[in-house]
């Protein structure tokens, strides 16, 4: 698959912000989200999801109704599986250092609960 | 005490008619957004309409979770990059292809002559007219021989500006030129100062060649885009500028005698540049009708001779490799 055409700031901003998302029990961000998270105006993030969506990093989805009465519906967006990996690289090529920051260790207690956890559920890994 | 309780009313009326504004910019402001909103998708996403109509929704929606006083420089900022996106990708018509035939030298020279005539009676008449007009309503002058020759003039600079397009001179140039020399002439024997003879006609002819070059490229730059008319347009513009620099020398504001050449030249300019252009679209019309002619005629020779094919390779060009392409 190919990547984006053009690699700038702003869509490495977008994708790191996905990215948190995405490894953040994938959850799924809409534009007005990602725009408060990279601190980038509307047209700039909006460009940048439909360079994104031309080359099938991420996909959008439209929530049934807003939480909020009588608030038009939302659409949500997420790095696909192999957009996930391939912004991985792309963002550990361009910018080590949030790549470190979003892979630091963890604090050792909440490692602990995170043992605790997954033995409770079925065995550790 | 009227002055005072006009003075005290004033400042209680301005603030009342500033915060209705206001509240009324405030109401309209997100009805006004909505519009700018759908009207940037629509430029933007011309090429793909199914994301045109999920993103109409989603920009609309994206609008009511902003706050009132974000609504509009939003809407305006993805109308600003919609039309960026548009000037820099959108070509209305595809470019023409070159013309493949060339017409011999004795049609090549009829055209030159026909096109020359025509643009020395329209230019000359457009600015014979409007000098006899100034002239006329300034003076009560009505020296024929004096406004025919210098609609004359203008006419022959426009002209040459059609004879030279073919050897890729500067657009204004040859014009500029002719033009200069003509108000020398034009000048010398009306008995001027030698002095101001010079300085006069080069700022003249500068000022006609700047005014047809600048009508020409646009007319012909823009003639298959949206903005089509705003070589015309401008032209007018630069018409009417000059015309008005006319009746300043007339009523004698300032230096008179620079205003009226150069008021002359801008006039005269645009009205030769507009010309040149129309000449040259006429040229294209030509061209294009003589080669569905001859290309009507190959094929029925072809036909009826059953020649042999020209030998056209048809298998389909290579595609590069999409695992080559980074």
């Amino acid at each position: 698959m190919d990547g984006p055409v053009r690699v700038t700031k702003p869509l490495l901003d977008v994708l790191e912000v996905l990215l948190d998302a995405f490894d953040n029990d994938r959850q799924e961000l809409h534009g007005w989200a990602i725009m408060k998270a990279t601190a980038r105006s509307g047209p700039t993030v909006y460009g940048v999801l439909d360079r994104l969506e031309d080359t099938e990093w991420i996909i959008g989805r439209w929530e049934d109704h807003h939480p909020q009465p009588n608030k038009p519906r939302r659409r949500f967006y997420q790095l696909t599986p192999t957009g996930a990996v391939s912004a991985c690289r792309l963002l550990a090529a361009r910018r080590p250092a949030a790549q470190q920051r979003s892979q630091r260790p963890t604090k050792p207690g909440l490692t602990f609960l995170a043992w605790l956890g997954g033995l409770l559920m079925g065995g550790v890994r | 005490m009227n002055t005072d309780l006009g003075e005290l009313l004033l400042p209680a009326v301005i603030a009342a008619v500033v915060s209705v504004v206001v509240m009324e910019s405030y109401q309209t402001t997100p009805w006004l957004a909505d519009k700018l909103m759908r009207w940037a998708v629509r430029l933007r996403y011309a090429d793909n309409p199914e994301r045109a109509k999920v993103r109409g929704e989603e920009l609309i929606g994206l609008l009511e979770d902003l706050p009132t006083l974000f609504k509009l420089p939003t809407a305006g900022g993805f109308v600003l990059r919609a039309l960026a996106y548009r000037l820099a990708n959108h070509r209305s018509h595809p470019r023409r292809q070159p013309r493949a035939v060339q017409h011999s030298l004795g049609t090549r020279f009829r055209i030159a002559l026909i096109k020359a005539s025509l643009v020395v009676v329209c230019t000359g008449t457009v600015i014979w007219t409007e000098i006899v007009l100034v002239d006329y309503m300034a003076f009560g002058n009505t020296d024929v021989i004096f406004n025919i020759t210098w609609g004359l003039m203008v006419g022959i600079a426009a002209a040459s500006e059609v004879a030279a397009r073919p050897f890729k001179v500067p657009h204004g140039l040859v014009g500029g030129i002719i033009y200069t020399f003509s108000v020398s002439a034009f000048a010398t024997v009306y008995s001027m100062p030698s002095f101001f003879v010079g300085l006069t006609a080069l700022l003249s002819g500068t000022t006609f060649g700047v005014a047809s070059s600048v009508t020409y490229v646009l007319v012909r730059k823009f003639r298959h885009r949206k903005f089509k008319h705003i070589g015309v347009i401008v032209g007018t513009l630069i018409n009417i500028a000059g015309v008005i620099l006319l009746v300043f020398a007339i009523l004698g504001i300032s230096n008179s005698d620079v205003l009226w050449f150069s008021g002359v030249g801008f006039a005269s300019g645009a009205v030769a540049g507009f010309a040149v252009a129309v000449a040259r679209r006429a040229q294209d019309k030509i061209g294009r009708s003589s080669n569905s002619a001859v290309v009507r005629a190959s094929v029925i020779s072809t036909r009826s001779t059953s020649a042999p094919k020209p030998s056209i390779p048809m298998s389909e060009p290579k595609r590069p490799d999409p695992s080559t392409i980074k």
